[in-house]
């Protein structure tokens, strides 16, 4: 604007270098209109922000629910292509090592947001190149898989609230609030419709790669021209996370030696399809439904949850949530392949969060939660990094290995292992009991 | 309210099924314009997401070539050419100070013809959904060839061919309506040396819509006739297949400068204002604007130089093809001359505009190199043509159109959009737009075949790159969506006075008026008509 003035005899000069064009009534009386309107107080009008906020919101949350659902198939896929179990298994002790060493979240800055939803659109891109690529040559289809995956944790890391960090590969109980599931519901409607829809897996697991790429590099150009300025209301970034007891540590050990074969074991049931419309649904897509009821039943204790826990006790309710995890994944392969029994199994695993209430109850119960004195395993303390959850890291390494023994082997350990974590949990919940009273 | 007029328009539904007032039509037109933009679009989704994987992933190939040839159809009858005349039926009365349109009574004709059109064109999609066995959609391609479109078995292709001789009418009641209107419907205000570039360029685009259509017209009939009577239009011992490529391209390249053209109007008459300056070489670009409409009828035979035509007149398409290349660049310079040294601001419309003549330098080269003929030898019928063509439609004709949906937006719906929004949309669109489409240029290049559902693994990774582009897009829409859907909600109404920037700020145009005086509205045939009005109740 500073040379403005001197500039217009050029603009002039410029103008008549050619006929001067006859100004039609369309077109601007004068070329030395101001640049910008007095009024305009930066760009344009004024706006309805909400339509804004609205579309950051759901699009971010949607990306998060997005990966998480690609995430649970993600074995299926590397098996689809001719990964082997110990290599699957690998890939899921690198996963969770990365979120160990990465752990430490700041509140969201704006570019972290930007740049970590823009690798994992990368990522998840590369990851759909693996198939032509691990058939030409295993070390490039391993470089993708783990330049896709790096590129996925920055969004697990960077992303608003880190939900694909935590609740992807090591089935905690922490999966479940009534939000979470129903985005999650909601990422999951579209894949089981790709699955249903496609000629084979990987296909339509290549499409929902695509999309969830093409959802992220939105997410990041939505953060890019604003993005929020808070984190979203209901999730906080910087929840104080509980040192978790023994019991929990052992337990989720055990669920995450096979929480990636899950997916592989299920959909190579062949007996257990739907029929839905005279069409029977793909196995991805009828895990899709499993998932789904596992969701929902997650949901639902995280409402009524605390009722059940008062009324049956926190004894009870911890034995129970126990059980239902540790069973679980022995039923998984030894259950009679019908698709309602295998609802009902996940339904009954989807409730293993009840446990998770129960400890909240408990210590919630008799004292305030912030004076909590140092209780049999179950510290609080947020800064010190657990290095237990490093151990648990290793738990998918070692599913993937026994995995490729023999499938009911690693299924087995897993819940023989998971029974002595929900047998611990028990005992603390005893122990307890016997100190308060 | 102060409004006292007298014949007061119905209101609710009724109003909008019996409107013959010029703004209320065009918004008729934008409206399924929308519509069936969304439907294209999941068709060109679907063709994408069968190219995720080499093989046949998700359709199978018979459904691939149905939803690319009705992605086509769609796209370029219901969808650019109804945004781009009902953007004219909008402004173009406003702009030259006439009352209305000359045949108001035409115009809602027009308009009305379009639906069951669409309807008709795609009568196969909706039978193949309700699974209804001899209803299946077309499988040609949009450029419908015989001997394959004669023999393709099922009404579909003849509810299509019905359908698009249907909204050719359409069409043409619209172009000679506009043509009339500007001809004899000018204000005092505005004699010929006067007209504003965007109304010049309907002019000429209405022309081009008198000479092509048409010939299509006449053309689907043939076909029609051929596939159901026994006629020999394009039977081989007929007239021959090559026939049905002369008559189409006679139409089909003037269509693709019927659409270019109101785009590049638009162009022309927004960036200068974003750009604080008039329009450089206002003279040379309606000569240019003239000089296309003329061309685009010399050059139908660049698109059958590997059909073995005689060289001699493949030698002249080249020389006609080549210099029609010469007025769009004209265009191409002036607007480069009007941004040097403006004061350019990035408002939302402006943007859009950027991004149409950037991303037109690029499908226009592209296209300058398939007008030779050797190399079109070697380029026909691949990727690159599609890559070039969609530049051209997507960068360069439907930017546009979204620039004077943004610009026009308070004048149109009487709200203010999202700016924020806005911009994501943009990017996302110019994005979308060039992750999708250059991988084309390139894929085609290494010589892969266009409209087919199966592929060489090699091509995976720039398939794959062209397929996220396109989704990119296709969700960039679905923004633009939810910004057009939450400001008809909930968004500020217009002030008269205050629409901000570019609008009322710079160069005032006669459009504006209208929202300045709602009462004094052509002879009152208004009611609760003008949406600005609302700003009243207040
Ligand atoms: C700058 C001047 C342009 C030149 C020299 C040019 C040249 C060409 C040529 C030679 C082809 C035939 C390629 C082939 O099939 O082998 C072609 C195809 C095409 N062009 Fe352009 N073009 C130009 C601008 C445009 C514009 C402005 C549009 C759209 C508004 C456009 C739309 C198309 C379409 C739709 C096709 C493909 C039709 C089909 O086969 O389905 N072109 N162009
Ligand atoms: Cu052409």
């Amino acid at each position: 604007m500073t040379d403005g003035s001197d500039r217009h005899t050029d603009v002039e000069n410029l103008e008549t270098a050619g006929p001067l064009p006859e100004p039609g009534r369309g077109d601007d009386a004068s070329p030395t209109v101001p640049a910008r309107n007095p009024r305009d107080d930066g760009d344009e009008p004024r706006t309805p922000d909400a339509s804004h906020f609205v579309a950051v919101l759901a699009s971010t949350t949607g990306f998060e629910a997005a990966v998480w659902v690609l995430l649970r198939y993600v074995p299926e896929y590397l098996q689809a292509t001719g990964v082997g179990a110990p290599a699957i298994g690998a890939f899921g002790t690198f996963w969770l090592a990365a979120r160990w060493f990465g752990r430490g979240r700041n509140a969201p800055a704006r570019w972290r947001v930007i740049a970590g939803a823009a690798a994992a659109a990368v990522g998840l891109s590369l990851w759909a190149l693996i198939p032509e690529l691990v058939a030409g040559s295993a070390v490039t289809a391993w470089l993708l898989v783990a330049a896709g995956g790096v590129g996925v944790a920055a969004w697990a890391h960077a992303g608003p609230d880190g939900p694909v960090g935590q609740w992807s590969l090591d089935d905690g109980d922490g999966t479940a609030t009534p939000d979470r599931a129903g985005w999650a519901l909601a990422a999951l409607a579209p894949s089981v419709a790709i699955f249903a829809l496609a000629r084979s897996f990987q296909a339509g697991y290549r499409v929902s790669l695509a999309l969830a790429a093409a959802l992220g590099l939105t997410v990041a150009v939505l953060w890019a021209a604003g993005g929020l300025d808070v984190s979203p209301p209901g999730r906080s970034s910087s929840r104080p996370r509980r040192r978790a007891s023994l019991g929990d540590v052992v337990g989720r050990f055990g669920l995450t030696t096979v929480s990636l074969f899950v997916v592989v074991a299920v959909t190579s049931l062949p007996d257990l399809s739907v029929v839905v419309l005279g069409r029977r649904l793909a196995p991805a897509a009828t895990f899709g439904l499993f998932l789904a009821a596992e969701l929902v039943t997650g949901a639902a204790v995280a409402r009524v949850g605390p009722r059940v826990v008062d009324a049956v006790g926190v004894r009870a309710a911890t034995a129970y949530a126990s059980v239902a995890a540790a069973a679980f994944p022995l039923l998984v392969v030894t259950a009679p392949a019908s698709p309602l029994v295998f609802g009902a199994l996940f339904a009954v695993y989807g409730s293993r969060s009840l446990g998770r209430v129960a400890r909240e109850r408990a210590e919630a119960l008799p004292e305030p939660a912030e004076a909590l004195p140092a209780r049999a395993g179950a510290d609080r303390d947020d800064s010190a990094p657990d290095r237990r959850e490093l151990l648990v890291a290793t738990a998918p390494l070692l599913g993937g290995v026994l995995y490729a023994v023999n499938p009911v082997l690693a299924f087995g350990a897993a819940t023989a292992i998971g029974a002595v974590g929900g047998w611990e949990r028990v005992r603390a919940v005893d122990a307890d009991a016997s100190a308060d009273r | 309210m102060t409004n006292t007029q007298t014949p007061t328009k119905p209101t609710g539904v009724k109003r909008w099924l019996t409107t013959v007032d010029h703004r209320d039509v065009g918004r008729l037109y934008i409206a399924l314009a929308a519509v069936a933009g969304a439907w294209g679009g999941l068709d060109a989704m679907a063709v994408r997401t069968e190219l995720v994987t080499p093989g046949t992933g998700v359709w199978g190939a018979q459904t691939y070539d149905a939803f690319f040839t009705t992605h086509g159809l769609t796209m370029l009858f219901f969808f650019a050419t109804p945004l781009a005349f009902g953007l004219a039926n909008v402004v173009v009365p406003l702009l030259i100070g006439a009352d209305d349109m000359s045949f108001p009574r035409v115009n809602a004709l027009a308009f009305w013809l379009l639906p069951p059109a669409l309807l008709l064109v795609r009568a196969g999609t909706i039978g193949q959904l309700a699974g209804i066995s001899w209803l299946a959609p077309p499988a040609t391609g949009w450029t419908m060839y015989p001997p394959m479109s004669a023999e393709q078995a099922g009404v579909g292709l003849d509810f299509a061919l019905i359908g698009l001789h249907l909204s050719g009418m359409s069409t043409v009641a619209g172009a000679i309506n506009l043509v009339v209107t500007i001809v004899a419907e000018r204000g005092d205000g505005t004699p010929w040396h006067r007209l504003d570039i965007f109304t010049w360029s309907m002019l000429t685009t209405a022309g081009l819509v008198l000479f092509a259509f048409p010939v299509l017209g006449s053309t689907v009939v043939m076909l029609l006739l051929d596939r159901n009577v026994g006629t020999t239009y394009f039977a081989v011992e007929g007239g021959g297949p090559l026939l049905w490529q002369h008559l189409f391209w006679f139409f089909g390249h003037p269509e693709v400068y019927i659409l270019v053209l109101p785009a590049m109007g638009i162009v022309s008459l927004l960036l200068p204002r974003f750009a604080g300056r008039k329009l450089f070489g206002f003279r040379y670009v309606v000569y240019s604007t003239l000089a296309i409409g003329v061309l685009s009828f010399g050059v139908w035979g660049h698109h059958m130089f590997a059909t073995g035509i005689d060289p001699r007149l493949r030698a002249s398409f080249v020389a006609v093809s080549l210099a029609i290349a010469v007025p769009s660049a004209v265009k191409t310079f002036n607007w480069i001359a009007t941004l040097w040294n403006g004061r350019v601001r990035l408002t939302v419309p402006m943007l859009f505009c950027l991004g149409a003549v950037g991303t037109f330098v690029l499908g226009g080269v592209t296209g300058v190199f398939l007008a030779a003929a050797p190399v079109d030898q070697v380029l026909h019928g691949t990727y690159y043509v599609v890559g070039h063509f969609h530049l051209v439609l997507v960068g360069m004709i439907v930017s546009a159109l979204f620039a004077a949906t943004y610009y026009w937006f308070p004048l149109v719906t009487g709200r203010l959009y999202d700016v924020r929004l806005g911009r994501v949309h943009f990017w996302l669109t110019l994005g979308g737009t060039l992750l999708a489409f250059v991988p084309m240029l390139l894929v085609g290049q290494l010589g892969l075949p266009r409209r087919m559902a199966t592929y060489p693994e090699a091509f995976v990774p720039l398939q794959t790159v062209a397929t996220v582009g396109a989704y990119v897009l296709g969700i960039g829409q679905v923004v633009w969506l939810w910004n057009v859907g939450s400001a008809l909600w909930r968004g500020d109404r217009v002030e008269a006075a205050d629409v901000g920037p570019g609008h009322r700020g710079v160069g005032a145009t006669p459009e504006w008026t209208a929202l300045d005086s709602p009462d004094a509205e052509p002879d009152g045939r208004r009611g609760d008509a003008a949406p600005w009005d609302r700003r009243r109740e207040r």
